[in-house]
């Protein structure tokens, strides 16, 4: 049912998610979403030049250029590139563009973390600009030529982004959220640029009709081709014997590895059961306090293993890294998840190619066809 | 007095619960009692995850609409147990509340019907959540009484949506005493898990 008031934030009408203070009706979907926004005052010349120490590839710099074209021409984008093909490299020619030409943009990540680390990353790469870091705890500066914010925080701006680039776009907080999407819509006057390696139906669709584009990087910057994951079938406690034998494995081969396993409590129980064998690993899930800590000393090799639910799926980069999926089966892994999870590997140019595993009790529909698109992929190389 | 039985009962026969039957599942009453220098303390809840999503969406989200969530089964026992009871919330600095359009400890308690005064109030602004424990005493400092309302022989009933060191309590008390008042009780939401258990 339809309410008489609408939102003028989100455009949410549902009766249901309309409260009262009082007399005064107030929208309950994007009540979360509140807080000082930003006022559109920030109008300083900006001369900049690029300062990058590493030379694109030529997939990437021909992808560049097109990205600079679209946002000239206001040509919303999707961008289908491979897990560590280096998508936000490409971006950083149409930012500069923009910049110069006196444009807001903005740069929107979903984990805070990556924002504070992709903040410094653009202070280096662009040394004279006012890049500015906003998320959860961090607003006290809204403005900037450049603006890096998590996706939560785009409720900050109306009307203000000519240029906005959505990292992850498949990511947890848009999917399916209305109210943040909405508020997408909302920040923005300009082009978006929506960056992802696992696009869903719905996205190809969004960006399959006119006046949108869809590009595609099917390369990893280093032209390595991807790794491709190797099905192994085991049952119950051959799987957990084979799982061992390869910690032990990769132990002595001096690589650090992540087991992904589908929820927490799998996870836990794994982590009991590993612990009695092998010492020097940890557990990392959403509920652990201090997290941050034990993937920091995983990073620095504290650690030889880390089991860890999907929060590892995006976003982490490991020299050497093996990757193996315990219970790949599970109906929580869909196709998405595991390319993510298999993209974990050989991202760096020093150490291109790595082992990817699904360890499972039977192969399903997702794996194959991850292997599949990954296989596809490669094809291009 | 456990909030089992009768009471729990109610999410099958109450019609008038706001809450859904998937979402009361969410909540834990654990109805903790204490003494906080001599005067018996009530928490219906934990401070879990749940109950602090949810007073944050109240207080700082202005989300009138789950005020009346926390107290809402417990409400016709609690109507009983604290039966001839005056209310004296904890107050909170009154721009805050002239923001958010209500104050969030009146608005949860609201539905017990009792009558409710506002005895106290803060002479600045002052959040007891940005300091440390060893600091929380200074609030004694900051609160004082409103209005010279004649309590004496009076039952009171001082509540509060969280407790954490006790010291806003501990203060209220030390202003209410002196009026004389029959007897003193208080209803919080929910306590924190506190280092040192004031007892």
């Amino acid at each position: 049912m339809d309410s008489l008031f609408i939102c003028p934030r989100c455009g949410n009408r549902a009766i249901e998610k309309i409260g009262y203070i009082g007399k005064k009706p107030y929208c309950r979907a994007c009540v979360a979403f509140n807080g000082e926004e930003a006022e559109d005052d920030f109008h300083d010349e900006a001369d900049t030049f690029l300062d990058i120490d590493y030379a694109l590839s030529k997939d990437q710099r021909l992808l560049s250029e097109r990205i600079v074209a679209a946002c000239e021409k206001g040509i919303d984008t999707l961008i289908h590139a491979v897990t560590g093909a280096g998508k936000t490299e490409l971006v950083f020619a149409a930012i500069q563009k923009a910049v110069l030409s006196g444009k807001h943009v903005g740069f929107a990540i979903p984990r805070r973390d990556v924002v504070i680390e992709l903040g410094h990353r653009f202070s280096r790469a662009f040394p004279h600009l006012e890049v500015t870091s906003v998320y959860g705890g961090h607003h006290e500066r809204l403005t900037g030529h450049l603006v890096v914010l998590t996706t939560h925080q785009i409720f900050r701006y109306v009307d203000y982004f000519d240029l906005l680039i959505v990292d992850e776009y498949d990511a947890f907080p848009y999917h399916g959220n209305i109210v943040l999407e909405a508020l997408l819509k909302r920040s923005r006057r300009g082009v978006l640029i929506a960056l992802t390696a696992t696009p869903t139906p719905a996205m190809l669709e969004q960006f399959g009709t006119p006046g949108h584009q869809i590009l595609k990087l099917w390369t990893r910057y280093h032209n390595h081709p991807l790794p491709v994951p190797k099905i192994t079938i085991r049952w119950s406690l051959w799987k957990l014997d084979w799982l061992i034998d390869r910690i032990n494995y990769y132990r002595r081969a001096e690589r650090p590895l992540i087991v992904f396993v589908p929820t927490i409590a799998i996870g836990t129980s794994l982590f009991k059961i590993i612990r009695l064998f092998t010492r020097d690993g940890a557990l990392a899930h959403s509920k652990i306090d201090g997290r941050a800590d034990i993937v920091d000393a995983f990073k620095k090799g504290r650690y030889r293993f880390l089991i860890s639910t999907s929060i590892l799926e995006r976003g982490i980069t490991l020299t050497n890294l093996q990757v193996i999926i315990y219970d790949a089966h599970h109906e929580l892994f869909d196709e998405g998840t595991l390319i993510q999870m298999a993209g974990r590997v050989g991202r760096r140019k020093s150490a291109p190619t790595g082992d990817v595993r699904f360890l499972a009790t039977r192969s399903t529909k997702a794996m194959k066809g991850a292997i599949a698109e990954i296989e596809y992929a490669n094809t291009h190389l | 007095m456990q909030p089992f039985g009768v009471d729990s009962l109610a999410s099958l026969f109450d019609k008038h619960l706001c809450v859904c039957a998937s979402c009361y599942g969410s909540f834990n009453p654990k109805w903790t009692k204490h003494k906080l220098d001599g005067t018996p303390v009530l928490a219906l809840y934990d401070y879990d995850e749940f109950i602090k999503e949810k007073l944050f969406l109240l207080k700082g989200c202005h989300d009138y609409e789950l005020a009346p969530i926390f107290i809402d089964r417990h409400k016709r026992l609690l109507r009983y147990i604290y039966k001839r009871c005056t209310i004296v919330p904890i107050p909170s600095w009154h721009e805050d509340d002239a923001r958010r359009g209500y104050n969030h400890v009146e608005a949860i308690f609201a539905p017990l019907l009792l009558p409710m005064r506002r005895l106290l109030e803060k002479s600045e602004p002052y959040k007891q959540s940005d300091r440390s424990y060893s600091q929380r005493d200074q609030i004694k400092n900051v609160m004082r009484l409103q209005e010279n309302e004649d309590i004496s022989g009076k039952d009171i009933l001082i509540v509060d949506d969280v407790m954490t060191s006790g010291s806003s309590v501990r203060a209220a008390l030390g202003l209410l005493k002196p009026l004389k008042p029959r007897r003193i009780r208080v209803l919080v939401i929910a306590r924190t898990i506190a280092p040192e258990t004031s007892r």
